[in-house]
Parts: C-alpha cells; structure tokens; sequence
C-alpha cells in the first residue's frame, strides 16, 4: 500500500480483503478516541486522585488510613454491607428467576404490562421507591393494619426502621434489574430445545434442570453481578429504611467525609469497597463463568 | 425401547422394525379453523412416508401431534396398537429431528448423542457404546468431542439424526430436516437418509414441502392441502393416477379438462367428445400429462384426433415445451428433443392427440 486513502478506482473496483480489514481498523481505531478519553477523564483521572489521597494526599505519603480501616468496628461494617448484597443478591435470584421464566414463556397482556411495570420501575427514583415503603411498612401502614384487621398479629410488628426495611426494600428496588437481565437471555433461548429433549424421553422436570437452566444461566450470572454490585454500594435505602441499624460501607464513608472531615480514610475506604467488589466479581466469574458453559466458540 | 434395549449384543444393537402409526378421524382445531381435519391414514411398520403440502397446510401440526407436542381435539392416534394420544411426549419413545436441529448448545456432541440414554438410566459405558454406534451410522465419529457452534449445518442435521436414532424410537419424525441445506448437500442426506432408515427398518414420516425430495425418499406420499389429506399414494400413482386436481396440479405440469364421462367417453364442458378407459359416469376431469402428447403420424387409430395452433415454444435442457392454442383452451406439450426434430414455427396448425390409456379420469370433481 503506497497511499493510505484509496481513491476513487480502488473504491470502485473494491478492497481486497486486507484493504477492507485495514482500512475497518483505521476505523475502529477512530471511533475509540472518544470512549477513551472519556474514560480517562471521567474515570481513571478521579480514581488516581483517590488513590493519591488514600495514601495521605497533600499532607505527604502515608498508611495512615489504611491502618486505621483495620479496626474491628470497620471489619464488622464491612462483614455486614457484604452479607447484606449478598442475601439481597439470593433473594432477588430466587424470586425473579420463577417471574422472569413467566414472563419469558407466557404471551400474554398480563405478562406484556408486567414487563412494562418493570422497565417503568426502573424509571423512578430509588428515593420516592424507598419512602414508599415507609409508608406501607409503618405501624400503622398498609400492612400492618391489614395484619391486625385479618387477626394474624395482635399488635403492629415492627417492620421498618430496621434490618427488615431495609431487606424489603432493597429486594424490591434491585428485583427489576435481576428480572431484566434474566428476562432476554430467556426469551433468546430457543423453545425447540426443550420440546427436543421432552422428545427424546427427558421428563419436563429433567429438561429444565440439564437444558433450560443451564441455558439462562449466563443471564443468571450477569444479573447476579449488577445486583450485587449495585446492593454493596446502596446508600439512600439502607440510611433511611435502617433508621441507624443497618450501618453499610457506604454510610461510613459519608460519615468520614461530613462528619469527620477526614478525606483520606475515606478514599481508603472507597479503595477498598472498590478492590473487595471486583475480587468477588472475579471469583464469581471464575466459579459460574459464562465463558466456561458456551467455551470459546461464542 | 423396552424390546430393543435388553437385545443388544457387541456394540451395534439388534434393531427391532420400526411399529406403525395410524390416524383414526384426527383432527386439530384452533378456534374454529381446522389445522387437521378428520385425518384418516395407516402407516406401515417400517415405512418411509413423506407428508407433503403447501405452506399452512397443516403437516408440522400433523408431526406434533404424532409427537405428543400438540393436543388432537378429536380422534384417535395408534402408535403400534397402542393408542397414544393422552401420553405425554417423553413417554412416547418418538424421535424427532427438528427442522433448526434444536442440538444443545451446551454440550458437546458426545453428549448431546448419548442425552436420551442418559435420561433414561443407561449405565455409562452402554451409552460409550451406543453413542459411537449412532455416530458411525452418520458418520460422524470423528467429530464425537466438538462443541456443536463447531460444526457446520450439514454436520449438525447428521448428529440430530444421530440423536433421534440412538435410542431405538419406535418412530421417527422429521420436519423438514433438509430445507436449510445447500442443494448437493440435500442430496447426498437424501440418500444417507434413505439407507439408513432402509438398515434400521426404521418407520419415518418426514415432512416435506419439496416435491422431488419426497418422490425420492419415500414408499409413499401423503399430499395435504388446507388441513385435509388429499391422497396418499405412491409417487408412481400420484403422478399417473392423482385423486383431484390439486394433487394432479402438484406434481408436475397438467393440462387439466372438465366435463363428465359415460360409456367410455368424456365430453368437455364445450362439448368435444374425447375416448378414455373409464367405464363409471359422472362429472369428472381429465388429466392429461404434457408429454403424454404426440402429433402427427405418431397418433394411432384410436387416439383422440384434434388440431391445434402453436401459440410458443420454449427449449429447457433436453426438453421442448410447446403450448397450443385449441379447441380444448391452452394444451402443454413436451417433446423430447433429438436431432431431427425442429421447435415448430408459431402459428403452425398441428394435429395432436394422446394414447387414451393414459389419461386419467378423475371423477366427481369440478
Ligand atoms: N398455535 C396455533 N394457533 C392457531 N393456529 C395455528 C397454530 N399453529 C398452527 N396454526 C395454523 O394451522 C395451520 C397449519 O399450520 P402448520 O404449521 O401445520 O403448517 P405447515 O403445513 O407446517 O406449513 P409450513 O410449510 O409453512 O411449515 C396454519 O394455518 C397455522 O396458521
Ligand atoms: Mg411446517
């Protein structure tokens, strides 16, 4: 190649296949400015500044920070922020699975305003969704009146402005993203296969257990991780369904910045929320890949 | 299943011949529109039928019923002398090669063979067995640990094939197995298909909408239109002997004439008295072949005798067509073409006419 335009005759008479695969390259290599320089402005630039003033920033180098993250009261906060994503986690798999199966499989109005409500959803603010609940929860909410009125509970329990609310609420915001991952990878999974392995003598229990279930496990897995990621790093519902006794990671570190006033512990702790969340992610990859069911053919 | 399991010996099993499928008044109705209508056909332990109709005709809802994948809304289904129409799929013990193959994506080949002995508690190394056995039928051992993305779609049809054979089913449906298939490689399945269903004495119904995919393949055809079966004959007799028009109209060209037929002779909505070899009478049809068609001192004596105008000729392959215009309407004809005969110029008067054995009265129709 002695020029690197074609001109109009080499247009015309076409790319051989190293031109095309050169010049789609050239391309591509264009069209990437713009994400990464976003990315390293947006992105990498901050984190560097975090990184720099977890380690003492303008006041010079120090572990300081790091050391002082080390005591028992942060371990437990972190224990706990961890158990919290992940029961949210559990619990979000376990009912979207069933409803985004529904959804999936059944045609009709219902399952299409579901799948609306859904996307709606996820459309409103987590602050209205969250206060809501307060007003459902309450002693003398929707549901405890309900309760009490049926002769279930003789007096109202106590289902908000503590660990309980914040479960409730946590599920409920977080479901619609599990139920959206699942709800594609679902529809994408093709109905013949499992009418082929009813055929070939799989009970219908046996066909979803060794082809449907393994099929929509990579919606399963991505789904997993966004709603884990999204539940460690939760700050509006915890603090305010909580009332103070659901204290998550992120709460500390508004505490550090507003209360304390000591930024480098809290960019030490964000450094560390960061780290701990992409290990789990690379662990969670590495035990229910999707890479490994599919292999490197797709 | 139950026969054939016990009998294996060595690593190729004793096949059982395949059992028998019988259609007794069958039908499928979606709201009020027949999908299946009244279906009444037998087919034979070890047949190879081919069920072959225009799109919407009602042939896939025809294998999903055999299947068990769709509910009939009447009648009965038999599969040997057991009626089966209210057990469900997994238990019918019908193979089925579905037209996108359906193989999982998930598991290899190996796997995806040996998937209906694993369901059904085949120990480990009876599955080895069996797996390579069904594999070697399509010959497609060499490819036992490839993912299924790593194949191609010839390749893919061959180990569905291989999947819905491995476990002996009493019967074996396909839907159109080969329409995603280049045309050389449909014909080389074509074959592999036929032999293998030949060696195995297997009983196939294979659903077709390609004409000369199922004359190839099959003992007999069943010619479906709008949810009815129109014939089920061999592709000899539906081409020599259609039952109506449509099935006359769907293999190959047909000059078709309506009118009614008494004592021998047919005469035309117009008029024009034609011999046949009916002996019944009534309003019927005659059809008449293309190249049943001669002219000039090719006519014997008892040939019907008319003429007609060239109105087109058309040379394809070895073959001549020449329309004409007569006193019947348009007549098709085709002539073999040899070195001494020239296409006729247009606007020659022929005279023409056909051995009256071989047409064909179709009778009790419009
Ligand atoms: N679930 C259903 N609900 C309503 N109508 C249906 C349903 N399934 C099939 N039909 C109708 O039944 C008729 C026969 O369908 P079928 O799929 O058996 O046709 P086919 O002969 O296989 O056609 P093709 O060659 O296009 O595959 C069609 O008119 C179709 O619209
Ligand atoms: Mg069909």
């Amino acid at each position: 190649m002695s020029t690197t335009i074609p001109n109009r005759n080499t247009l015309l008479a076409g790319f051989s296949s190293a031109d095309w695969e050169s010049q789609r390259r050239r391309v591509t290599a264009v069209l990437l400015i713009l994400p990464v320089v976003m990315m390293t402005l947006l992105f990498l630039v901050p984190l560097g500044y975090l990184l720099w003033l977890s380690f003492g920033g303008p006041a010079g180098f120090s572990l300081n920070a790091y050391k002082q993250l080390s005591a028992p009261f942060y371990i437990n906060l972190a224990l706990f922020t961890l158990q919290l994503a992940f029961l949210v986690t559990i619990a979000c798999a376990v009912i979207a699975y069933p409803l985004a199966y529904m959804l999936a499989n059944i045609e009709n109005t219902l399952s299409r305003l579901v799948v609306l409500g859904l996307v709606i959803s996820l459309w409103l603010s987590v602050l209205a969704r969250t206060y809501s609940w307060i007003i459902i929860l309450q002693r003398n909410g929707v549901v405890n009146n309900m309760l009490q009125w049926m002769g279930i509970t003789d007096g109202p329990l106590s289902l908000v402005y503590n660990q309980t609310g914040v479960y409730i609420g946590m599920i409920h915001i977080l479901l619609p993203y599990m139920v959206m991952t699942l709800y594609p990878t679902m529809r994408a999974i093709d109905g013949s296969l499992v009418r082929s392995a009813l055929s070939l003598g799989a009970t219908p229990w046996t066909a979803f257990r060794r082809i449907y279930f393994p099929l929509s496990m990579s919606g399963l897995v991505s789904g997993s991780i966004l709603v884990f990621t999204m539940a460690i790093g939760f700050f509006v519902t915890p603090a305010i369904l909580g009332g103070g006794s659901a204290n998550t990671i992120v709460m500390a570190i508004q505490n550090q910045v507003q209360v304390l006033v000591d930024l480098p512990l809290a960019a030490a702790t964000s450094i560390i929320l960061l780290l701990v969340s992409m290990l789990i992610l690379v662990v969670y990859e590495k035990i229910a890949g999707v890479e490994k069911i599919f292999g490197e053919g797709r | 299943m139950t026969t054939a399991t016990t009998s294996i010996a060595g690593t190729a099993p004793i096949n059982t011949r395949g059992v028998g499928v019988r259609f007794e008044q069958l039908s499928k109705r979606y709201g009020d529109f027949y999908a299946v209508d009244s279906l009444d056909l037998n087919v034979a332990p070890g047949e190879f039928l081919s069920i072959l109709g225009p799109s919407g005709s009602g042939k896939t809802t025809v294998l999903m019923l055999i299947a068990g994948f769709v509910a009939p809304t009447s009648g009965r289904l038999l599969l040997g002398d057991q009626d089966i129409s209210q057990i469900p799929p997994y238990k019918r013990n019908i193979g089925v090669v579905f037209q996108n193959y359906a193989l999982f994506p998930h598991l290899d080949v190996r796997r995806n063979v040996g998937f209906p002995l694993e369901v059904r508690g085949v120990p480990k190394d009876e599955i080895a067995k069996r797996v390579n056995w069904a594999l070697e039928r399509v010959h497609m051992e060499k490819f036992a640990d490839r993912r299924i993305s790593q194949l191609s779609g010839g390749q893919q049809q061959r180990i569905a094939l291989a999947r819905a054979i491995v476990f002996e089913p009493r019967a074996l449906l396909m839907d159109e197995p080969l329409a995603a298939l280049d045309r050389n490689l449909r014909q080389d399945m074509q074959y592999e298909i036929r032999s293998l269903q030949r060696s195995l004495g297997q009983t196939v119904i294979y659903v077709t909408h390609d004409q000369e995919e199922a004359l190839n393949l099959s003992d007999r055809v069943a010619v479906m239109n709008l949810g009815r079966l129109q014939q089920v004959d061999t592709p000899k007799n539906l081409y020599l002997r259609p039952a109506n028009p449509f099935v006359a109209g769907f293999f190959g060209e047909a000059n078709l004439l309506s009118g009614k037929t008494q004592g021998g002779v047919f005469t035309t909505d117009a008029g024009i008295r034609l011999p046949v070899t009916e002996t019944r009478e009534g309003p019927a049809v005659l059809c008449v072949r293309p190249e049943m068609i001669v002219f000039g001192d090719e006519r014997k004596s008892d040939f019907p005798s008319l003429t007609g105008t060239v109105l087109e000729t058309r040379y394809r392959g070895s073959i001549l067509h020449i329309e004409l215009d007569t006193p019947l309407g348009k007549i098709n004809a085709v002539q073999h073409i040899n070195t001494t005969n020239d296409a006729p110029a247009e606007g020659t008067t022929l005279e023409f006419g056909w051995d009256p054995n071989l047409g064909h009265v179709m009778m009790g129709q419009v």
